[in-house]
């Protein structure tokens, strides 16, 4: 039997669709396993989800209100596991640390050399992220902390700045700017920047194309759907596009990716690189690490 | 990581149970595959959740704290199933809904607005009818359902009775009778009624000219009303009467000074029905005919009634 998770994501498929077969093939189902999966839920609840026309399907109100509360209940569930997953890493005495892009140990490594030295049983295991989609506490369900730049801010997520950051642009070192020492914001407003996946959380796309300094979207995109770090790397060396990062990161970029530049962004505001957590995480090792954080000044200045 | 179905609620029940037996009774499942469902959870999740003792289970740390979340979780999916359930009988439609002379929602407005209020999905579309004629199944060809006064019995359609008004004598303010507060239904059977449109079915016209009253036809002017705007017009140039139910009255007394109402005792009530054809009783119609029947929670409703010996 499909888990409740598919059967809703196959409910807002087809209403968003309005065909049984279009969604089908959105989600890459055989008609008749869509059909089925539908029937044996209403079935199940004992109430119609959809309504049938001659040119389609349009959901009933027990259909809307069941998606609607269905995804506040998956939520709920994503939440419990996230809960107890933590359990199992505190069980084991290991603490997740998720990080985008460089691994943190390279660009904070005091942070963790001092906490290791102080819980010397301690296990940390670091976990590449993709880049927020949807919700923040769904993005940080497989890890304790994250660390980055803040994702968009929610309820009961909670984040404390560890380092503030100078801004620099990634760009392919044929690029016109590459030459460049140093740039101002409004040099590379109307440069064209790398497309992230529309799933990405907005703040978080925003922030890699300047969206703060020119208050909206970028004029021009490439074609790309950005998702990850390696992602956006593979785009800067292969294509004409810019995008920016904390400076930290741009020179490690720098020095693994030959044919990238990192340049300085001179008056643009610092990016703040925070640890970010959700605050019913019952895994002590969170705090300890916290502890560490809190002692480390956020610094202004780093190039 | 997901949870596999029913793990979370089977974690729940026997939290609260304190028993693997009695939460495998109560979610009708065999014991053993209860407890191998949780031990599968627990190693899904990599924690132990519950200490196993001789007289039964407790919690572990790890099993409080995820209890927390795991409950509401269950809760969040109860709710989505029963919210649905809720509205399971309500699809979106259209009742077309017949009115003769005042709109329904004029005189007594709460029920409709509570109607509207319990179903959100259903668009009450508002048609006003002439008097009723013979077939009423004709009658009601253009609407689903209508409100009326008194109308005929008729196989084929439905019909539900909403409340009983007292009937009120019309006149114009010139009448003789237009002084009057109240009159007795003896006093008036002489008088002269408004006459109706042959089209109008005759019992149904004959009941306000208080043919039920009197045995025999009223005499009538030579007036063709067919509606009740023909019926005031044909008032306020003749020296005649009819009959209305209050509820109309109320509404013209603030509408027509040219117009007396009196009140008309002994009179038998008029029936204030809702009516439809069968073959309209469409899921939306039976909401509102349930709804009709239901009426509105009144206070012997919310409180605990008092029952005689």
């Amino acid at each position: 039997m499909a888990s409740r998770r598919s059967q809703l994501r196959y409910l807002v498929a087809i209403a968003e669709e309005g065909q049984i077969t279009a969604a089908a093939r959105k989600l890459r189902l055989a008609q008749p396993t869509l059909s089925q999966t539908i029937a044996q839920l209403e079935a199940e609840l004992g109430v119609a989800l959809l309504e049938r026309h001659a040119h389609g399907v349009t959901l009933t109100p027990a259909g809307e209100t069941f998606i609607e509360k269905g995804q506040a209940a998956l939520a709920a569930e994503t939440d419990a596991a996230q809960t107890g997953q933590a359990l199992a890493r505190a069980a084991s005495g290991t603490l997740a640390v998720g990080f985008v892009g460089p691994p943190p140990t390279a660009s904070t490594p005091e942070l963790f050399e001092c906490f290791l030295q102080e819980h010397p049983g301690a296990q940390v295991d670091f976990r590449d992220l993709p880049f927020p989609c949807g919700s923040t506490a769904a993005w940080l369900a497989e890890v304790d902390v994250a660390f980055c730049q803040p994702p968009a801010t929610e309820p009961h997520i909670r984040s404390h700045a560890v380092r503030l950051e100078p801004r620099a642009v990634l760009t392919h070192h044929t690029h016109p700017l590459a030459g460049c020492g140093q740039l101002c914001g409004d040099q590379v407003l109307d440069e064209t920047f790398i497309g992230y996946h529309p799933g990405v959380q907005r703040e978080w796309a925003g922030f890699h194309s300047l969206d703060d300094l020119r208050g909206s979207p970028p004029a021009c995109t490439t074609d790309d759907h950005a998702q990850t770090a390696l992602q956006m790397l593979a785009i800067i060396s292969s294509s004409p596009a810019i995008t920016a990062v904390p400076y930290g990161d741009a020179r490690i970029v720098a020095q693994v990716l030959p044919n990238a530049r990192a340049i300085p962004l001179a008056d643009v505001e610092p990016a703040t690189v925070s640890l970010v957590w959700h605050e019913d995480n019952p895994n002590p090792l969170v705090k300890a690490l916290l502890e560490f954080a809190l002692g480390l000044a956020p610094l202004a200045d780093g190039v | 990581m997901e949870f596999r179905r029913g793990h979370l609620r089977y974690f729940v029940t026997i939290a609260e149970e304190g028993q693997v037996t009695r939460a495998a009774r109560k979610l009708h499942l065999a014991q053993p595959a209860l407890s191998q469902a949780i031990a599968q959870l627990e190693s899904d999740l990599g924690v132990a959740l519950l200490e196993r003792h001789a007289r039964g289970v407790t919690l572990t740390p790890a099993g409080e704290v995820f209890l927390v979340k795991a409950r509401a979780a269950v809760c969040a999916w109860t709710e989505a199933v029963a919210a649905a359930r809720s509205l399971a009988t309500l699809r979106p439609g259209t009742v077309e809904f017949g009115f003769v002379g005042v709109p329904p929602g004029v005189d007594s407005p709460g029920p409709l607005e509570a109607f509207a209020l319990a179903h959100p999905h259903i668009d009450l579309r508002y048609r006003e009818l002439p008097f009723p004629s013979v077939p009423m199944s004709a009658w009601l060809e253009e609407v689903d359902v209508a409100v009326c006064h008194s109308p005929r019995h008729e196989d084929g359609t439905w019909s539900l009775l909403l409340r009983r008004e007292p009937r009120v004598v019309l006149a114009p303010s010139r009448h003789p009778l237009a002084a009057r507060r109240e009159v007795g239904v003896a006093d008036v059977l002489g008088e002269i009624f408004i006459g109706f449109h042959p089209s109008v079915d005759p019992s149904w016209a004959g009941f306000w000219s208080l043919d039920d009253h009197r045995g025999s036809p009223a005499a009538t002017t030579a007036d063709r009303a067919a509606n009740p705007q023909e019926v005031i017009a044909a008032l306020s140039v003749r020296s005649a009467i009819t009959t209305v139910p209050a509820s109309v009255a109320r509404t013209i007394m603030g509408l027509m000074p040219g117009v007396a109402t009196i009140e008309l005792c002994e009179a038998a009530p008029a029936a204030i029905v809702l009516v439809g054809r069968d073959d309209r009783l469409t899921p939306q119609v039976e909401a509102l005919r349930v709804f009709a029947e239901r009426g509105p929670p009144g206070p012997g409703e919310r409180g605990a009634r008092p029952r005689s010996a």
